[in-house]
């Protein structure tokens, strides 16, 4: 039923659409790309592109499109398991918050105020400041950073819950927290967890651009489109290609996820349109 | 006879309208100088900082040293009318010029001179610039209102070098000013060509004509003689983006820019609207790998070797700032007066070939070692990938490590690192120059030898003698290849059609009092 | 209503002081030393050491801590290690500039999203519709940095219009200063008025659902009438909400646009302060950022509350 709603919805195809390509570019990469990301060959430096180099080369005469190919992998890898793992520590956090209340859940609902009452950039820049460079420390900064978005669902949920009639049947004939949790609280919140954390990758690849950008994020050499935006700045006149490329790639990617998590939204619950 | 006498007369009439005429056609006063800065100043107090952009825009223009460059770069007086160094080294006294104004009027006595030697030197003023280099002298004393005696514990051979150096510019101030400032320096004041007028945080240093300069005189040679004065106000715009700064040269919102991009140097000699100049200065900084003799390989000389076999320079320089730079593997660069041609053959060449081989000996089986480097100076992180290919033609396993230049700064200073991508400050004498080649450094290089010839430089007054140790350390240095040069770095500079007065001396640090506007 | 305002003020304490904690503990933790930062690589060992003592970097963090926070609450922020400036002088200096360009891009955003919001509601599922959502969806998924890099390579460089870089106050020179401001805060408003767009579209369409509207609709009463009395107050709330959520957008974002166009703001002087490890600066500013965030935040809890009559004073 849900299958059907969600392939007449063009918006959720298409997003999947994207998301699939992308996919299959990640794992593919290193097969269908022209050139070596990695090589550096100065005599063809910042060239435009031609039939030798769809989208042109780099300072170092890198091939833009085979780092662009390469990059998707670590966009996604960065995306997902990212929103991986704060979803998964905040549905915890916010099912015990929800679940038992009192002092544990006000001093889970501080600290997760805490960290949403930073901007997500500014805290991310903090984190990786302190915990240098690398693939592992972003995927850690931004899952830190997700937490709270994914941890409020989940309490919410256990809230309106929890002093439904059932539940409280279901307790009295002893069933243990865990399973409750699991079979009647979890169902309800899958909805908009499965929304947010579409867009949460989104959001995830744009924090991530945004910290290559800056010298904060995945450490260069690697192909990361933020890493290759930065790089493209100080071309910007020269070499426009640079630029505009990796842009149009993030841009895409973003906006697969996007439509994904917007047309899961409106399959899963119209009345969620937020 | 009367007409001979008319005759002589119109002839002298001509002749002078005509003198009259080229002296028209002399510099003309006034006029905005604007340029660009590539970051914003540091520090007002030149005593507590040896950052370059202070340096270079406070301490020539506002500032003065008691000694300073010639056209040949020998270190000559300026503020000082005569020295004497006693035959031991240990007694330099020196005469003041009489009648040097500071930019509030008050003339610099021996008192001024004495306050700045000691409190560069003060280990208990936070920063003071040249605590090390002058840790030798025991006492400053004031033997004179125009006389000072500096009192040495060993003699400091390149005392004179400190005197003038542009690291930690050691400009006169005055003590009066200072001292009724808890020490602080509210407003430079210098005896420089131009006075301080405001420094508006991250945005611009203004500076105006010091009406009753009286410092120097005389022909011009190199930052020695006449400093004109032709602009009425100096103005430097912080533009840290090398993009605005070509922009704003085009627009006509600068006339100046001392710092180009490497990347558009080619396309902007090309242009027929703008002067471009580039060159090698002598105290470009160098470009370099430094390697920790603690790891296994690294420690091994054959493993060095094969290292520096390995690299063609000259791309590495391509690579790193477009070819705006001079390939080297020489400590000395090609301005000093120990360098010679023949030097460079002594070194290292491209052979990777012979890199194998010297590989072979060693009994590396490919593991990958770490190169340090940050982004915040470019060309540290463009040689390391052009060298990393390089390594890996001979089959050199490396990995890139990258992280922020502070913590880049304390990986190098604690020697935590393998290979360390790095550049050093270029210095004209042969003592700082080598400062790495000391027991005190970072990347515990233990060679008796090369500490022996350096200590003996120490303690040489000599220039000629001195220059041999160079030399000679440099030789230990290609044989024993503790580190590996690449480049050094030119500086450059785009002006304007319409700015004149500058030359080639002018890459080494623009002397601003002697350029003006042509209309 | 007064007891809510109290307890929703006090509410932002502990969550302030625990930023403080979080803030100074992350930054004193991060590698790298602001000594050598100031000294670059002509440092030697002891002229370090002494520099240290000097700005007191060698004393127990918890004593450093302590410092920082009895100068807090006499507000002081201390002095930049870098610059010997004193923070709160600083921040002073550079807020305006922030608060400038984030105020122009929200009333550009605003300007844009909420017409488009209003319109794309009332034709829903029509053809226009589909065409702003469609450029809504496009706008959120691009890098704000990455519009800014081609908003200069068009504006700046093949048009030759608009300034690439820097800025002038519109308090000195507002003709000027608007210039400096026309990409920057188009930069930032972009997605931020794609987002509001999307919102304001969405809070329409409930209230246009609702009951007494369609009743109002059936007995005669004029479309417009209806859109602008009734439906428009009613969604005027959740959008109010919102505007907390844009500052934090804005806050966020200005780093890297200020970055880009060079803009002498406080999300820069983070960036450099981090860079340079100039521990008093970033936690001054983070801190001062912080409040703002949170006092926004209640802010707008607070007029949501005063105007959304059905919303309870016991939420928790």
């Amino acid at each position: 039923m849900f299958a059907k709603r969600f392939f007449r919805n063009k918006l959720s195809l298409f997003g999947l659409a994207i998301v699939v390509i992308l996919v299959l570019v990640s794992f593919l990469a290193s097969y269908i790309q022209p050139y070596d990301p990695l090589k550096i060959s100065i005599s063809t430096r910042t060239q435009a592109p031609s039939k030798t180099h769809t989208f042109g080369t780099d300072h170092f005469g890198r091939d833009i499109f085979s780092r662009i190919l390469s990059g998707a992998k670590i966009s996604l890898t960065v995306g997902i398991v990212s929103v991986a793992l704060g979803a998964f520590i905040g549905i915890i956090l916010g099912a015990i918050g929800g679940y038992f209340g009192g002092w544990i859940d006000y001093s889970i609902t501080l600290v997760m105020d805490a960290i949403i009452s930073f901007p997500a950039t500014l805290l991310a820049i903090g984190l990786m400041s302190v915990m240098g460079l690398g693939v592992t420390n972003i995927i850690i900064a931004l899952g830190f950073i997700g937490i709270p978005h994914y941890g409020r669902i989940m309490r919410g949920a256990v809230l309106s819950i929890r002093e439904k009639e059932y539940v409280e049947a279901a307790r009295a004939s002893g069933s243990g927290h865990l399973k409750l949790l699991l079979i009647h609280v979890l169902p309800n919140a899958m909805a908009p967890l499965i929304v947010v954390t579409t867009i949460g990758v989104a959001n995830a690849i744009l924090i991530e651009a945004a910290l290559s950008f800056l010298g904060l994020g995945v450490p260069p050499p690697a192909p990361s489109w933020g890493n290759m935006l930065a790089d493209g700045r100080n071309f910007l006149i020269q070499a426009p290609w640079m630029t505009i490329f990796p842009g149009l790639a993030i841009s895409f990617t973003v906006l697969g996820f996007n439509t994904l998590g917007d047309g899961l939204r409106d399959v899963l619950d119209p009345k969620l349109k937020q | 006879m009367e007409k001979k006498i008319w005759l002589g007369f119109m002839i002298v009439l001509i002749s002078a309208g005509l003198m009259g005429s080229t002296v028209w056609a002399a510099p003309k006063k006034g006029g905005t100088y604007r340029a660009s800065m590539a970051t914003d100043l540091t520090n007002m107090d030149l005593h507590k900082t040896q950052a370059q952009i202070d340096n270079a825009v406070l301490g020539m223009t506002v500032y003065e040293p008691l000694f300073s460059y010639d056209e040949k770069f020998n270190v000559k007086p300026l503020l000082c009318e005569s020295f004497k160094m006693s035959a031991d080294g240990l007694n330099l006294t020196l005469n003041i010029k009489k009648g040097v104004k500071f930019h509030n009027k008050m003339e610099m006595k021996a008192e001024d001179v004495k306050f700045c030697l000691d409190r560069v030197r003060d280990p208990k003023f936070p920063g003071a610039a040249q605590l090390n280099s002058l840790r030798d002298v025991k006492e400053v004393k004031v033997t004179g209102p125009y006389q000072v005696q500096m009192f040495l514990s060993k003699p400091i051979p390149n005392i004179f070098y400190t005197l003038a150096t542009s690291v930690g510019t050691i400009g006169m101030m005055p003590k009066k000013v200072l001292e009724s400032h808890d020490n602080k320096v509210l407003k430079p004041i210098g005896t420089g060509p131009y006075e301080f007028v405001a420094w508006e945080r991250d945005t611009k240093v203004i500076l105006k004509r010091f009406e009753a300069y009286s410092s120097a005189d005389g022909p011009v040679d190199g930052y020695l003689g006449k400093r004109n004065r032709y602009f009425d106000q100096l103005i430097y715009n912080v533009m840290k983006e090398p993009a605005t700064r070509i922009m704003a040269l085009d627009r006509g919102d600068l006339d100046a820019v001392p710092v180009l991009p490497y990347q558009q140097i080619d396309d902007l000699k090309k242009r027929k609207d703008l002067q471009v100049r580039t060159g090698l200065a002598p105290d470009a900084p160098w470009y370099l790998f430094y390697v920790n003799f603690n790891h296994p390989y690294l420690s091994q000389v054959d493993f060095r070797k094969a290292m520096a076999y390995a690299l063609d320079r000259k791309e590495i320089t391509k690579a790193a700032v477009w070819g705006y730079g001079t390939p080297t593997f020489s400590v000395i660069p090609p301005m000093l007066p120990a360098y010679s041609p023949e030097l460079e053959k002594m070194a290292p060449q491209y052979d990777p070939a012979k890199a194998k081989e010297f590989l072979q000996k060693t009994g590396y089986k490919g593991e990958k070692i770490k190169i340090l480097t940050s982004k915040n100076y470019t060309p540290m992180y463009d040689q390391v990938l052009a060298a990393q290919a390089m390594w890996a033609a001979v089959g050199i396993n490396t990995e890139v490590e990258v992280v922020d230049w502070a913590t880049h700064l304390t990986r190098w200073q604690k020697g935590e690192h393998e290979i360390l991508s790095f550049a050093m400050i270029g210095r004209m004498d042969p003592l700082s120059q080598t400062i790495n080649l000391a027991p005190t450094n970072y990347y515990n290089y233990k060679n008796q030898e090369t500490f022996t010839i350096r200590e003996a430089m120490q303690n040489t007054w000599d220039p000629q003698k001195q220059n041999e140790l160079f030399r000679k350390l440099y030789e230990l240095t290609c044989k024993e290849v503790p580190y590996m040069i690449n480049f050094y770095i030119h500086n450059s500079i785009a002006l304007k059609p319409h700015v004149k007065g500058h030359e080639n001396f002018d890459l080494f640090g623009g002397r601003v009092w002697n350029y003006y506007f042509e209309k | 209503m007064k007891k809510y305002v109290i307890r929703r003020l006090v509410s932002v304490i502990p969550v302030l002081w625990l930023v403080s904690v979080l803030v100074f503990g992350l930054i004193h933790l991060v590698p790298g030393d602001p000594v050598l930062v100031i000294l670059g690589t002509t440092a030697e060992k002891d002229q370090v050491e002494a520099m240290r003592h000097k700005l007191g970097l060698d004393r127990p963090i918890l004593v450093q801590y302590g410092t920082w926070v009895s100068g807090l609450l006499r507000g002081d922020l201390g002095h930049s290690i870098i610059s010997d400036e004193p923070v709160m002088e600083m921040i002073l200096r550079r807020m305006p500039v922030t608060l400038t360009v984030a105020a122009a891009a929200l009333l550009l955003s605003l300007s844009i999203s909420i017409p488009t919001g209003i319109l794309s509601a009332l034709r829903h599922n029509t053809y226009t519709d589909y065409v702003f959502m469609g450029l809504v969806i496009l706008a959120v998924s691009m890098p704000s940095f990455w519009l800014a890099l081609l908003f200069i390579l068009l504006f700046s460089v093949e048009l030759k219009l608009l300034p690439m870089m820097g800025y002038v106050s519109i308090f000195t020179d507002f003709w000027e200063g608007l210039r400096y401001l026309v990409l920057p805060a188009m930069s930032l408003a972009f997605i931020l008025a794609a987002l509001v767009a999307r919102m304001t579209r969405s809070s329409m369409l409930e209230v246009l659902r609702e009951d007494y509207i369609v009743t109002a609709l059936s007995k005669g009463t004029p479309r417009r009438f209806i859109v602008f009395k009734h439906a428009l107050k009613n969604a005027f709330a959740p959008v109010l909400t919102i505007i907390g959520f844009q500052i934090g957008f804005l806050l966020g974002g200005t780093v890297v646009i200020e970055d880009i166009y060079s803009i002498p703001g406080v999300g820069r002087l983070i960036f450099t302060a981090i860079t340079n490890r100039d521990y008093p600066v970033v936690q001054g500013c983070i801190l001062m950022v912080t409040i703002v965030y949170v006092f926004v935040n209640a802010a707008v809890d607070l007029a949501y509350a005063y105007f959304d009559p059905r919303v309870s004073f016991d939420k928790k």
